[in-house]
């Protein structure tokens, strides 16, 4: 009797995201800084118009978003998103 | 080439960036409803899909939304969006406000809403205050916090809108936090599936007016305070939802039935009485034809009338209304003539000295009441006391033969009595007394044709009673043209 | 089965023929909360409005009424409510919110003895300034005043036109008494009402502008499900309906709001004249009031004196020109109306002085008594 299944990690596929963020909308409150899983955005050196530092994703981290879009889903301003990356 | 926000077909982007201030939960929540109706585009015609706000940081989502947006008055968008389904069924209505507009000054429509049971989605941003504002207290505040009218520690019980949602019998109440991005947007599509009223609540973060008075500072802060601070539960009890800062903020779906909604039930009831199965605000409603022809030229007045008042006094249960409607039918519909039908009586529903007046003309009435009565019609010694004072000099009064005994009547005054009871009794029902007297009326004044007098009591009696009443309209008929005999 | 046109001759107090006019006219939906003296208006259309599949909700208070009218209206429906005085104080909110967002709507207020609580059974007629002024803020309303059942019938059906017409609140101003008489009223066959509806955009939603205005200063309105998701906003607002928090957009709209009546308002107002041209005194009222008005002037003009009559049917937008013109050639107005003085205050500033203006007031709770009045009217020509 199978009670559960192994995940058979040479078939399973960790998607592949890459992060877009619109800068002049973000208002610096961190959340997706603070809740990415894999912890791959930072807050950027320079301003935005408002004043505000917004996220960059750290250098070397761009092909670690696995498309969770969490960022996308608690960001306050529209300004930051998730899409596939082929 | 400027890449677009997936969610940008539903924003109105030249308005972004939005007034809301950093880590704000209404934005969160916005962004999880905007997800939440892509997600269901394939089943959802997003042309139908408006949205409904009230007055408030809240409130001012509908303006960030590319669909039929209505930012209204302080409390009222449940009333509104009330309306709005009403008018069109077909419309998927979101109610997104605030937990001051929606408990507070709009809490009436809030509870009524979940009690009909009307179609709508209420989406309320709990942020703990009037944020717009400064950040006052609210219904929602928790005991002993601080706000910018309760500086010493709030002292006033918060709601516990999930248990007031379900007391007042909405069919889908959740409550999530705005750290639960996730979560929030599940809801919104689990109540877009339902029919009935929909009710989630988002906790939110309100940084800069509640949050920062309330050792959270930031955003981040907050929502690090919601993920600490609440505990998720499947099926939880919503007696049990109530927030305080000491103990965890219960979270998740507390109430998810399937009820009919208003309007299944109103369509339900209404149609097997009416044969219309559906009923809309908007008129797009088919109905089955009718072609009954009906005349709408009066006939003419046989002779010319000038205005006769005549004023019928009674206590409330002898028909004193009806007869003066019958009247004024029999004038107006069947006989060519203008008549103004008034009538005054106090609070008491039986009992109580009540009088219906009537003026009859060829012509049109200029003035409405009954002021010196040509003819006064008596039912009982009470109302003949009342308004004993207006029989005028030289005018008619009618009676009742056993039940008024006049006293000290002015000159000139023609005495016309008829036992109207006493023959109402006889034929098996003391309430036709006021049929007799009719009759008797239409037997001694040449104000009202027969013809129409009948007629005008077919039509204003209970169905199933015409004939009854008719006998006892010709029994009084008949015993007036006795009595009109006999005098000459 | 029942049909939206009763056609024939009908015997039917004010409120019945009131909601008969606004089924005729094509109302669907009613929202309302019971007051005396309207009650009978929401008791007989929540049977009428079903028979013909509309809506009747009985809303719990006057606050919800009038929003769920103002939303219904964006549905597409045409919606109506009744109420009196302190029904009508609650609904003044809203009524903002409907002449702010140019939304046709139908508000009867049957009046009754006031302030606050006053006399529900009784007349009234001291709501008129609130019909024109009472929520806050500059705006312009129409209110209509009925004065027998057959007006009530025909008015209910102008206040919907003119309310889809000018995309505005039209009050219905009745009173006790016109509510409560009974009265003949011929209702005509279907064929024989014209009826208006509200002007539709002409241009796909793409480059529409939901508050741009034409020449006649009313723009065209969508309503929801259409695809052209228009945001509507109590907040004063641009072409587009996003907010405009600025002196210019406000100046630029609330005066577009203000003209749409002020300068088509040739086309709204209607009175009634009755010898006037030769008449030395004239006699102003409007509602149960312009009655007794009339036994008045068969009564002078019986004994030669040379008064004459002028009924608002419109109450608001006021006639002033008219009234400025006929002060020219008269010795005094006389006013008659159930309050102790409220449209005397337009007369005698329309009349600029250059006649006299006489109140005859009454506090409310019965119809002036016309020998009192003909008494005042005829010292005037001692």
């Amino acid at each position: 009797m199978i009670v559960r299944k192994p995940l058979n990690l040479a078939k399973f596929e960790i998607p592949k995201g890459r992060v877009i963020i619109f800068a002049e909308r973000c208002k610096g409150c961190e959340l997706c800084i603070e809740y990415c899983p894999k912890q791959i955005l930072e807050f950027s050196e320079d301003y935005n118009e408002k004043g505000y530092h917004y996220p960059v994703v750290k250098p070397g981290m761009e092909n670690e978003c696995i498309l969770c879009s969490f960022c996308q889903e608690v960001c306050p301003d529209f300004a930051i998103f998730v899409e596939k990356q082929e | 080439m400027e890449k677009k926000h997936p969610l940008e077909v539903l924003t109105r982007e030249e308005r972004l960036p939005h007034i809301l201030c950093t880590g704000c939960g209404i934005g969160t929540t916005m962004a999880n409803l905007a997800e939440a109706l892509m997600e269901e585009e394939a089943e959802l015609d997003l042309d139908k899909v408006s949205i409904v706000s009230g007055i408030g940081c809240a409130g001012r989502a509908a303006g960030y939304f590319k669909l039929d947006g209505f930012h209204t008055t302080h409390g009222r968008p449940v009333a509104f969006a009330t309306g709005l389904k009403l008018a069109n069924p077909d419309l998927h209505v979101i109610v997104f406000s605030g937990d001051g507009d929606l408990a507070a000054i709009g809490g009436n429509h809030l509870i009524h809403a979940a009690r009909r049971n009307i179609d709508i989605k209420v989406i309320c941003i709990n942020n703990f205050t009037y944020g717009m504002t400064g950040g006052q207290m609210g219904p929602t505040t928790p005991l002993g916090t601080w706000s910018s009218t309760s500086v010493y520690g709030n002292y006033e019980m918060p709601f516990n809108l999930p248990y007031l949602m379900e007391a007042c019998g909405a069919t889908y109440v959740a409550r999530w936090t705005s750290a639960h991005a996730h979560y929030i947007k599940n809801s919104i599509r689990e109540a877009m599936h339902r029919k009935g009223f929909c009710f989630i609540e988002v906790i939110s973060a309100c940084p800069v007016n509640w949050g920062r008075r309330n050792k959270l500072r930031t955003g981040k802060a907050m929502v690090k305070f919601f993920l600490d601070h609440t505990v998720v539960k499947t099926h939880p009890n919503s007696a049990e939802a109530l927030i305080q800062m000491d103990t965890p903020i219960v979270c998740g779906v507390f109430v998810d039935k399937t009820l009919p909604s208003y309007l299944d039930v109103m369509q339900e009831q209404l149609s097997k009485k009416l044969g219309i199965s559906v009923f809309r605000g908007d008129g797009k409603v088919e109905l089955p034809e009718d072609k009954k022809e009906t005349k709408t030229k009066t006939k003419p007045a046989t002779k010319r009338l000038r205005p006769v008042q005549i004023k019928i006094a009674g206590l409330g249960g002898q028909g004193i209304g009806l007869l003066g409607l019958i009247l004024g039918r029999a004038a107006c519909i069947f006989d060519g003539k203008q008549a103004i039908y008034t009538q005054e009586y106090g609070p008491e529903a039986r009992g109580g000295a009540s009088s219906s007046n009537i003026i009859i003309s060829s012509e049109l009435i200029n003035i409405p009441y009954v002021t010196k009565p040509d003819v006064m019609i008596t039912m009982a010694q009470g109302a003949f006391r009342k308004y004993k004072k207006e029989i005028q000099p030289n005018s008619i009064l009618f009676m009742d033969k056993d039940l008024v005994k006049p006293t000290a009547l002015p000159k000139g005054v023609k005495v016309y009595a008829v036992p109207a009871t006493r023959m109402a009794e006889q034929l098996g029902r003391a309430v036709v007394a006021n049929i007799v007297m009719l009759g008797f009326f239409v037997a001694l004044t040449p104000y009202i044709s027969l013809e129409a007098a009948e007629k005008a009591l077919n039509m204003s009696v209970p169905k199933g009673t015409e004939e009854f009443n008719l006998k006892a309209f010709k029994n009084g008929y008949d015993y007036g043209k006795r009595i009109k005999k006999e005098g000459e | 089965m029942a049909k939206d046109v009763l056609t024939g001759i009908h015997f039917l107090s004010g409120n019945y023929a009131c909601v008969e006019g606004a089924i005729a006219a094509g109302c669907r939906f009613y929202a309302g909360y019971p007051i005396t003296p309207s009650n009978e208006i929401a008791e007989r259309m929540s049977f009428r409005i079903a028979q013909v599949g509309g809506i009747y909700i009985q809303m719990e208070d006057e606050l919800g009424s009038m929003a769920a009218l103002v939303g219904a209206s964006w549905g597409g429906a045409k919606s109506m409510t009744a109420t009196s005085g302190p029904g009508f104080s609650l609904m003044q909110e809203n009524i903002g919110l409907a002449a702010m967002t140019e939304t046709p709507c139908v508000v009867v207020n049957v009046q009754r003895g006031g302030p606050s609580t006053g006399l529900p059974t009784l007349v009234g007629q001291a709501d008129v300034m609130q019909a024109r002024w009472g929520s806050h803020g500059d705006y312009e309303i129409i209110a209509l005043a009925p004065a027998s059942s057959q007006e009530c019938f025909d008015f209910t059906i102008k206040a919907f036109n003119l309310a889809e017409r000018w995309r505005v609140p039209v009050i219905v101003l009745m009173d006790e008494v016109v509510g409560h008489m009974w009265e003949r009223v011929i209702i005509p066959p279907k064929e024989e009402i014209k009826l208006i509806s509200r002007k539709r955009p002409t241009i796909p939603p793409k480059d529409f502008l939901p508050f741009k205005a034409g020449k006649d200063l009313v723009p065209e309105m969508p309503i929801a499900g259409e695809g052209y998701r228009v945001h509507v906003t109590g907040l004063t607002h641009d072409e587009k309906g996003y907010p405009a928090m600025n002196d210019k957009a406000h100046n630029k709209l609330v005066t577009r709001l203000v003209d749409k009546i002020r300068k088509n308002a040739s086309e709204i107002i209607e009175i009634e004249e009755i010898y006037t041209e030769d008449a030395e005194v004239i006699l102003v009222s409007f509602g149960i009031s312009a009655r007794i008005c009339r036994y008045i002037l068969d009564q002078a003009r019986k004994e030669g004196l040379k008064v004459g009559l002028l009924r608002f049917i419109t109450v608001w937008p006021f006639p002033e020109e008219r009234i400025r013109k006929l002060a020219e050639h008269i010795r005094a107005f006389v006013v008659v109306e159930i309050n102790l003085g409220q449209i005397v205050f337009e007369v005698e500033r329309a009349a600029g002085g250059q006649c006299d203006t006489f109140l005859i007031p009454h506090a409310g709770g019965h119809i002036h008594d016309p020998q009192k009045v003909w008494e005042r009217v005829k010292k005037l020509f001692k």
